[in-house]
């Protein structure tokens, strides 16, 4: 075990570097750089002193040096935790992602678990009533929902909720929250809002895992092992989530640890920067458009890092839950 | 199995039937007519720059806020006669005498707060709230000396920092010496206006605590208001001495030009003293940033009160469009000028300001010259015929003529607004007098009737026409032509693009082949094109209130990709000195025009600079059109809530330079408690 750890770490080291590097590069594609985008805002307003100083900026931020240069100053400085200074905000690339590293765990996790927790019960339902009405509704509501982009739907609630309801819903807090300490009022208000990314989340995400679900459970629900349990009398709730669904469910941990873990980032990027929450996600995208090197870089780093560890993290867990892979 | 066939059948039904509902029209905004022009009183005389005339007040019956008055009463503040300086400047108010108090909730679209820094707007000379010139502002008066050489400013005395520290020519020297002129600390650097004809910096001295004197080895009539520009001109000269020395390596070995920078953020950084109406308080960066009333503040109202009378401003930062507007619309913000920026949501939120508890303010409106325009290259660089080409007034006449304005205007405003050639500000204060007035009229109309036919004819005598019989012109030389629209998004993409495609249609329509392409505005690859002079034709949006601060929409002075507009590479190598870019040919409008403005930078009175313009306007009519115009000036959404007062009923939000809402004394805009 420790053997495989060991070597997996290592890939996965090998494997974060040639990322890293490759995204660098693809970043710095377009013509031109920041700054040439800067210089270009500022004049369009009239600013005729940003001149002098977008020079100045450019050699400050070693733009002016070769990708190769710049890659490995932002790579070397990396590893002891430097992450390079944001052009955009002006300040290090780590103050900015650790202000918003605690909210965006918040909404990935809360949204995550609601996707979960809706999906699983619907996808078994589904499997145990195959083709009932209820099993055709969900279906067509799922697959709705996949077929519509998470963000669109945002505008949509959103729009709904000013117009109709008259709800502020943008945001994390509501005003008289936001400044203020930990309490449950708080912690209430904070749910009120965090309910309309997990429900556009669990629309919009949850038609592949409720599909998987019911495809495996209905393989694995025809299998002897299940008949024969039934045979014995068991209660027919114990043999579907006790036996039936523990072996179905192998496949949806692959799922929750390559997409769902690198998803605390990238998973509800556009939703993220539509309803304004303070999370790494919107920033991710405003750093990727005005070619942002650091910060993207970063972010994508990061992305990669998620990635990997998900990827060994459901492996483990796939041994740990299927004794089969264990002894293999 | 037929139920569920049945029941597939109605759930696409359902949602077919959802698909064709009619989609929502948005109600008619009540027609607005957007005025040509302001109608301004015969001449301004703007050539001493006095302050709107306002009754002054005595100091000794001055008020302050309650939350002050808790503060004085406390000890933690020294009373106010003691904190006001000896040159209080009184701002007439709009309406009323305000009430203290409130919250005025801001917003905000990016993290460097542009629209925040806009209404602290507080530079040392200020342009008026009508927009007819300049008035003091930190500086109570100028003057020149040796012909328009040398310029002497006289500080407002007494006037004291945000913590209480005297605010005098130590601040501005050290601004000057330690970190303009300091070539190890990058972020300060000399202004522009602060060079000699050979390139070394103006000489600045300090006569004594309140003078500060700038000592060129030319003239620079406009430099006082040059200061007046935005935030980004005259404010960025205001550094509070004491506090900074502690951040900078000359003052305190410890320190280093890293820590300054951080450091020297008035915007973001909380605690740093100020001379704005409001100071930083407390920031959640890249979300958020307060500001609070600046105990020292050296503004009173006519009747004593010392400004501002809103307590704190809440600066909110949403970074995504869709979202302010609905934010807006719920009337979550108490003022807010820019948040939409489009005069397409004015609908929207005129449908929901009744339940947001807000109102439009009446009579904002952009000061466009041309929204949507094209600037025409003059520079083109991958190729010399279609450079002639484009340099051919006979080309760009026939191009002006060619396009159907009003059916632009109905494309891509619904309707409303007026056809005009590219101009400047209609509101500009070169168009203020009679004659002025005439001239820009004249520019307005010049080249905009829609005759295809007589395109042609302009099209034959600049040789451009169809030579191989495919059903497009082609160069004289036989070689066949694209023109290639940039469509940068400047002037809006839900503007630039269907004007954009209509104006495409009125050139296919007179045998010219034309591709439009869409750059991703905001995108380093849109204005490398800029930069490298690539671009044939490239979607705009012209505005600007006074050329001498703001020249390039007339003057060709600056390279691609740095202000330039119609000549990138004959403005660079007049920025350059000749290093790099092209030449001005004799006689060429580019030569032409560097001239005028020489001449008009050596001009002493006001008066005589806007004959120049007139000058320079007459050779873009006649040699021109440089930059096309389709439609000009629109109203603008400004949205305020039913509770606040003080808020003007006119106001030009297209050109920053104004300073605008800042320039219209937001300090004194009060709420209703």
């Amino acid at each position: 075990m420790i053997t495989y750890l060991v070597r997996r770490l290592g890939y996965a080291a090998i494997m974060l570097v040639l990322v890293s590097f490759v995204s660098f590069l693809i970043i710095d594609l377009p013509p031109g750089d920041y700054m040439d985008q800067k210089l270009a805002e500022l004049s369009e307003r009239g600013d005729r002193s940003a001149e002098t100083r977008i020079e100045e900026y450019r050699v400050k931020y070693g733009l002016d040096k070769p990708l190769l240069t710049r890659y490995w100053m932002w790579a070397s400085k990396f590893v002891t935790g430097d992450f390079g200074e944001s052009f955009q905000f002006e300040r290090p690339v780590k103050d900015i992602l650790g202000e918003r590293l605690q909210m965006t765990l918040v909404v990935a996790l809360f949204a995550t678990a609601v996707m979960w927790i809706v999906a699983i019960p619907i996808g078994v339902y589904s499997a145990v009533n195959q083709y009932s009405l209820g099993d055709q509704i969900m279906t067509a509501v799922a697959f709705i929902g996949m077929g519509m982009p998470n963000f669109l739907l945002a505008l949509l609630i959103l729009f709904f909720a000013v117009v109709v309801l008259d709800a502020d819903i943008t945001g994390l807090f509501s005003r008289e929250f936001r400044d203020a300490p930990w309490s449950l009022a708080r912690v209430w208000d904070l749910l009120k809002h965090l309910w309309i990314p997990a429900l556009i989340s669990s629309i919009t995400g949850s038609a592949g895992l409720i599909r998987i679900m019911r495809a495996n459970l209905l393989d694995t629900l025809g299998q002897p092992f299940v008949e024969a349990a039934r045979a014995r009398g068991l209660k027919n709730r114990s043999v579907i989530w006790k036996h039936a669904v523990r072996i179905a469910i192998n496949p949806l941990v692959v799922i929750f640890g390559s997409e769902h873990i690198p998803g605390i980032i990238n998973r509800n990027m556009l939703l993220a920067y539509i309803l304004n929450l303070p999370t790494i996600g919107p920033v991710f995208i405003q750093a990727l458009t005005v070619q942002d090197s650091y910060m993207a870089g970063t972010c994508l780093t990061f992305l990669v890092i998620l990635t990997l560890l998900g990827n060994l993290l459901a492996d483990i867990g796939l041994a740990w839950l299927d004794p089969r892979i264990r002894l293999e | 199995m037929r139920k569920l066939t049945l029941l597939n059948l109605l759930i696409v039904l359902v949602i077919a039937l959802a698909a064709c509902g009619p989609a929502a029209t948005p109600t008619e905004a009540p027609p607005e007519e957007a005025p040509a022009e302001e109608e301004e009183p015969a001449a301004i005389e703007a050539e001493e720059e006095a302050p709107t005339p306002v009754p002054t007040a005595d100091i000794a019956s001055a008020k302050e806020s309650p939350m002050l008055q808790e503060m004085v009463r406390a000890g933690e503040l020294p009373p106010l006669e003691e904190r006001l300086p000896k040159d209080v400047l009184t701002v007439p108010v709009v309406e009323s005498i305000g009430e203290y108090g409130g919250t005025w909730h801001h917003l905000d679209d990016a993290v460097d707060v542009g629209k925040m820094k806009m209404t602290l707007y507080e530079p040392p000379v200020r342009w008026k709230p009508d927009y007819t010139g300049y008035e003091p502002g930190l500086v109570k008066e100028w003057e020149f000396e040796d012909d328009g050489n040398t310029l002497i400013l006289h500080w407002r005395e007494g006037v004291k920092w945000s913590d209480g520290d005297p605010f005098d020519m130590e601040d501005l020297r050290f601004w000057w010496e330690d970190m303009a002129l300091n070539e190890d600390y990058k972020v300060s650097t000399v202004p522009w206006y602060g060079f000699n004809t050979d390139n070394t910096p103006m000489t600045v001295e300090f006569p004594d605590d309140y003078t500060m004197v700038m000592k060129w080895d030319s003239p620079h009539w406009v430099t006082p208001y040059t200061l007046a520009q935005g935030f980004w001109e005259g404010m960025n000269i205001l550094k509070p001495a004491h506090y900074l020395k502690e951040f900078h390596p000359t003052y305190n070995s410890d320190a280093s030009y890293d820590d300054l920078e951080l450091a020297d953020k008035y915007w973001e950084t909380p605690g740093y003293p100020c001379v704005f109406a409001w100071c930083c308080s407390d920031v959640i960066p890249g979300e958020r940033i307060t500001f609070e009333r600046n105990p020292y503040y050296w503004k009173v109202d006519p009747e004593g009160n010392q400004l501002p009378y809103i307590d704190y401003v809440e600066d909110d930062i949403v970074t995504d469009r869709e979202t302010r507007i609905l934010q807006l619309g719920q009337g979550k913000y108490d003022i807010d000028f820019r948040g939409s920026n489009n005069p397409l949501d004015i609908p929207f939120l005129t449908e929901q300001a009744e339940a947001g508890d807000y109102h439009l303010q009446p009579g904002w409106m952009n000061g466009a010259g041309a929204w949507p325009g094209w600037i025409i290259n003059q520079d083109y660089v991958p190729d010399e015929e279609i450079r002639d080409l484009l340099r051919d007034s006979n080309f760009r006449k026939g191009m002006s003529v060619a396009m159907d304005r009003e059916r632009i205007i109905d494309v891509a405003w619904g309707g409303i607004g007026t056809p005009q050639q590219a101009t400047i500000s209609p509101q500009s204060w070169h168009f203020a007098s009679p004659e002025g007035l005439e001239v820009f009229k004249a520019w307005q109309q010049a080249d905009t009737e829609y005759d295809p036919d007589k395109a042609m004819e302009y099209f034959e005598a600049a040789n451009f026409t169809d030579q191989d019989g495919d059903g497009w012109r082609d160069l004289p030389s036989g070689k066949p032509f694209q023109l290639v629209i940039d469509m940068t998004g400047w002037a809006r993409d839900e503007i630039d693009t269907p004007a954009s495609e209509t104006l495409k249609e009125n050139l296919i329509a007179v045998g010219v082949d034309v591709a439009p392409l869409n750059m991703v505005s905001g995108t380093p690859e849109s204005s490398l094109r800029e930069k490298e002079s690539t671009f044939m034709l490239r979607g705009c949006h012209a505005s600007e209130v006074d050329i001498w601060t703001y020249p390039d929409w007339i003057f060709p002075l600056r390279g691609g990709g740095e202000g330039s507009r119609s000549w990138p590479m004959e403005g660079k190598w007049r920025q350059t000195g000749g290093a790099e870019g092209w030449e001005p040919e004799p006689d060429s409008p580019a030569a032409k025009l560097q001239a005028l403005y020489d001449k008009g930078m050596a001009e002493p009175t006001v008066e005589g600079r806007h004959e120049i313009v007139w000058e320079a306007i007459k050779i873009h009519m006649e040699e021109g059109p440089f930059t096309l115009g389709a439609a000009g000036d629109q109203p603008m959404p400004v949205v305020v809530k039913n509770n606040v007062h003080n808020v003007p009923e006119f106001g030009i939000l297209g050109p920053w330079a104004p300073g605008s809402p800042g320039n219209t004394n937001p300090s004194q805009y009060w709420i209703e408690q």
